[in-house]
């Protein structure tokens, strides 16, 4: 229910609890700290793509009895990382599936002697043919993976295409490529381990402690009781710091095992570009079935991952993707096939957004040229075609009134003055030989939380605690990694026992202490872990009984202090409850694929110089509807932020992949967008609510990388009148889609 | 070799190991772990400190050039627990999320503000162009810097 009464800290950009260490150099990161006797780790890598290990020579000319080695045999549990497949091993036995693929582990307290270990290490191959592409897998030019590549097929069915397409008045189709894209967060992976009297502590930059956590717990066949997890400040992570810190703690962990000291590894950034998990590279083919009125009658996708040598979480993030393949749109008649395949390049795995940027590239590109092939406006297109109340989606999925891309979009037109925009540029380029101006748009959502039963599976549990000082605690697993979940849980908290979010404790997760409330990726940790907060403070309220609100935050203080004295401690805790009305059939990809969605639009205006080929993305517009706000400043930072990465997708990041291995793992030559390339911003967010979320919140920090990057792509088009089919569209890109059409450039 | 210099309003004399970069000596030898280590070849600024009142990469800065020089790292920064107002202004603005590139954003900042108080938005960028932050799309920080900018019309310089 919709909360009248007014609220004293939801809704309010209050400032951000973990600021002021950030910002004096207070804040430890893992890096930042170094234990008494601490060593050092370093990964001895393959030379090779693709092959089996012949032979391990250590050269004579270096002693290394000083120099902890381990490899595959040293592992007291299982050599599998814990994820879905379990098909990635820590550490290499046999066989080599991709450059860089981690084969021993060194640990020394001096860290240049272990690079000079490794020179003296030599390791002898059996080569065979890689596989390097979507296609060549495909054709199964070798097994990587079973009898077919194949991580993970899924189809989705509605109505019945062959009718659609048999009775279109136009078919138009579209076949679009995306490329790896690095999360480039600003500290590198980072972990330290310390085995101290058969107990594992492990202090990290991760997002999910407790997938650390169960990890550990096969690597080495420990107890819970016998293995903490604690997360360090963490400089960024966008996803990547999902999956990859399990297998960087097991390093970490494995020597520390050896040695006896604890160990420390930090990855350079060469490092860190070349081997973690990235986005997945994607190709999109869509076919539309168009009636006369321009009407999407049916629709027929293939969506293909490039899921790299292991399956990672590949299979949840083909998920995503086909579930989002059909973007914003009502389609009667809908087939959408998705396969994640396996090739010899370092494995692909979560990154903000997960699956859907990829698609929405592809269908808010389609949706562009099918208007542009009908001579009609993309507006047009879309108003025709968008979701509207009670439609269904390719699941099945009743949207009920929960749907709001027509009001996001004709906000976002009327924010940004489109038509007059899209006049005055068309001016613009007229008396403009070399810069041409372009305005594009985009519809996207994304799909908050876990798919289906995913939340179920979870069984997120939070607590709190009150302690002796009569504060409150917050007991949760959910990491702070910029996006402000310290902030935003206190103010829910606070909102809820009606008292200063000062007097609220949320320190860094320690699995030691706090229960498993999941993961904190998805866009679920506001959403639905902030409910299961919601409705513990609640309970907390009631169990110290602090019937009314009219008692100042001493006195709240006094009551907890009373309670603990009474009965020793207080600790309230609650599980995740599944919605009533929630159905998923995860078998046939049919019913409720997600609690709710967050809808967007995107406008964005761009100038395009076409001597050089170089974009500047001038404004961007973004409106959103994302339920009830928690703290409109933090939520602006996450759409500015996310959409700079997305701009980045569009028009910058290009990892250049040559024979499996990557040759640009910097900063100079993979470009992440700078100060001097940021638009001017405008973000307005509409109304809304979603009755199982942390008061009405809806998931956030994935949706706006999700929109910015076809917008851009689509103003790239309007302003040079070029087909883009594929990202990112860099300069060199340009220039080679415009120079083939000079002679007959209309003037655009 | 044995260098002389000021850090943070301190003078050292020290006998340092010539190879390491400024970096590594702050970070390893002065145990100074504001300064961040982002990329170590002068893209990112996560590791920006002020040498004499300007903003230099300190992992491009080999520990034998402070000979003779003043260092400010992030720790440097605020007199007697006072945050320097673009601190403040950070955390007004929310320019602060992940907070890794923050220090070195905060001591390129101070030094444009040490040469120019009232800079324009393209100086304002120029400033930060060498220090990449991936949460932010850097609109909350220069609007940090606005909001300074604009208060300040009399000279309320600070030099460190």
């Amino acid at each position: 229910m919709l909360n009248k009464k007014e609220m004293r800290y939801v809704g309010k950009s209050i400032n951000r609890f973990d600021a002021y260490n950030k910002l004096t150099g207070i804040a430890k990161y893992t890096d930042d700290i170094t234990p008494p006797n601490c060593w050092y780790g370093l990964t001895v890598r393959s030379t090779i793509v693709s092959g089996t290990i012949e032979k391990i020579i250590f050269s004579d000319n270096f002693d290394f009895s000083n120099i902890t080695v381990v490899d595959y045999k040293d592992i007291p549990g299982t050599n599998h990382l814990k994820i879905i497949h379990n098909d990635q091993p820590y550490l290499a036995e046999k066989e080599i599936k991709y450059y860089g693929e981690p084969i021993l582990l060194l640990a020394h307290p001096d860290k240049e002697l272990l690079k000079e270990a490794n020179n003296h290490i030599k390791i002898i191959y059996d080569e065979q043919e890689p596989v390097l592409s979507i296609d060549e897998s495909l054709q199964k030019k070798s097994l990587i993976f079973q009898t077919d590549n194949i991580f993970e097929h899924i189809t989705i069915k509605k109505g019945d295409i062959d009718f659609a397409f048999s009775n279109a008045h136009r078919i138009i189709s579209g076949e679009y490529r995306t490329g790896h894209q690095e999360q480039a967060y600003l500290e590198p992976q980072a972990m330290i381990a310390e085995f101290r009297d058969n107990k594992l502590t492990i202090w990290g930059s991760m997002q999910c402690p407790y997938y650390v956590h169960n990890a550990m717990k096969s690597l080495f066949n420990l107890d819970d009781e016998h293995l903490r997890i604690i997360q360090t400040t963490t400089g960024g992570a966008f996803g990547g710091k999902e999956d990859f810190p399990s297998l960087l703690a097991g390093h970490t962990a494995l020597l520390a095992y050896k040695c006896g000291h604890p160990v420390k590894i930090v990855y350079d950034r060469a490092e860190d570009i070349a081997f973690t998990t990235k986005r997945h590279p994607s190709l999109v083919n869509i076919k539309t079935a168009i009636t006369r009125d321009g009407i999407i009658l049916g629709m027929d996708i293939e969506v293909l991952l490039d899921g790299g040598a292991y399956s990672t979480l590949s299979p949840v993030v083909l998920s995503r993707a086909v579930l989002h393949a059909g973007g914003t749109y009502h389609c009667d008649n809908i087939k959408i096939d998705g396969k994640v395949l396996a090739t010899n390049t370092p494995p692909n795995g979560a990154f903000r957004g997960f699956g859907a940027p990829q698609v929405l590239f592809a269908i808010e590109s389609c949706i562009d040229k099918i208007a542009n092939t009908l001579h009609i406006s993309p507006i047009e297109i879309r108003l025709k075609n968008l979701l509207q109340q009670n439609d269904t989606l390719p699941t099945g999925q009743n949207l009920g009134l929960d749907v709001a891309c027509q009001k996001v979009m004709e906000r976002a037109l009327e924010l940004s003055n489109y038509k007059n925009k899209l006049q005055q540029y068309k001016e613009f380029n007229g008396s403009h030989r070399t810069k041409k101006r372009g305005i594009g748009m985009s519809s996207y959502f994304h799909g908050c939380g876990f798919t289906g039963s995913g939340e179920s599976l979870i069984n997120t549990e939070v607590k709190l605690r009150g302690n002796e000082q009569g504060k409150v605690e917050i007991l949760v697993a959910n990491v702070e990694m910029g996006q402000g979940v310290q902030t935003v849980f206190r103010q829910i908290v606070a909102e809820v026992l009606q008292i200063s979010p000062e007097l609220i404790i949320y320190d860094n997760p320690n699995t030691g202490i706090v229960p498993d409330s999941g993961p904190t990726v998805a866009s679920r940790t506001t959403m639905v872990v902030g409910k299961v907060l919601e409705e513990t403070a609640r309970k907390f309220k009631d169990y110290i009984r602090a019937l009314d609100n009219y008692y100042n935050d001493m006195e709240f203080s006094g009551l907890i202090k009373q309670y603990i004295q009474e009965n020793g401690t207080l600790e309230v805790a609650s599980h995740y409850q599944k919605p009533p009305d929630l159905n998923w059939d995860k078998k046939n990809y049919k019913g409720d694929a997600y609690g709710t969605y967050a809808w967007a639009c995107d406008v964005a205006e761009v100038e395009v110089d076409l001597l050089t080929g170089e974009v500047k993305v001038i404004k961007l517009t973004a409106v959103l509807e994302i339920g009830q706000l928690i703290n409109p400043q933090l939520a602006e930072g996450q759409v500015q932020g996310g959409s700079m990465q997305g701009i980045g997708y569009a028009i910058y990041e290009n990892e250049v992949m040559k024979n499996g291995k990557i040759l640009n793992p910097n900063f100079t030559d993979y470009i992440i967008p700078s100060a001097m390339d940021s638009p001017e911003f405008v973000i307005e967010f509409i109304s809304g609510h979603y009755a199982y979320g942390g008061y009405g919140a809806k998931g956030l920090g994935e949706l706006p990388m999700n929109g910015s990057a076809p917008a851009v792509t689509n103003a790239i088009q309007n302003a040079c009148g070029i087909t883009i089919n594929q990202i990112p569209v860099t300069p060199e890109r340009i220039l080679s889609l415009i120079k083939p059409q000079n002679h007959t450039r209309r003037s655009a | 070799m044995i260098i002389k210099f000021i850090l943070n309003g301190t003078e050292y004399i020290k006998d340092v190991n010539c190879t390491q970069t400024l970096l590594d000596f702050l970070r390893n030898e002065m145990r100074l772990t504001g300064t961040k280590k982002g990329c170590e070849i002068g893209e990112c600024g996560a590791c920006t400190v002020l040498l004499d009142g300007k903003a230099v990469n300190s992992c491009l800065v080999l520990i034998g050039q402070i000979n003779n020089r003043e260092v400010t790292t992030i720790e440097g920064i605020g007199k007697d627990g006072k945050l320097h107002p673009i601190q403040k202004a950070f955390i007004e603005s929310g320019a602060v999320q992940c907070g890794f590139c923050t220090p070195g954003m905060i001591i390129s900042l101070i030094g444009l503000l040490n040469e120019n108080p009232h800079p324009s938005e393209d100086e304002i960028k120029m400033a930060i162009e060498g220090n990449l932050c991936r949460c932010t799309g850097y609109e909350q920080i220069l609007q940090a810097v606005r909001m300074i900018t604009n208060k300040q019309h009399e000279t309320n310089r600070e030099i460190y």
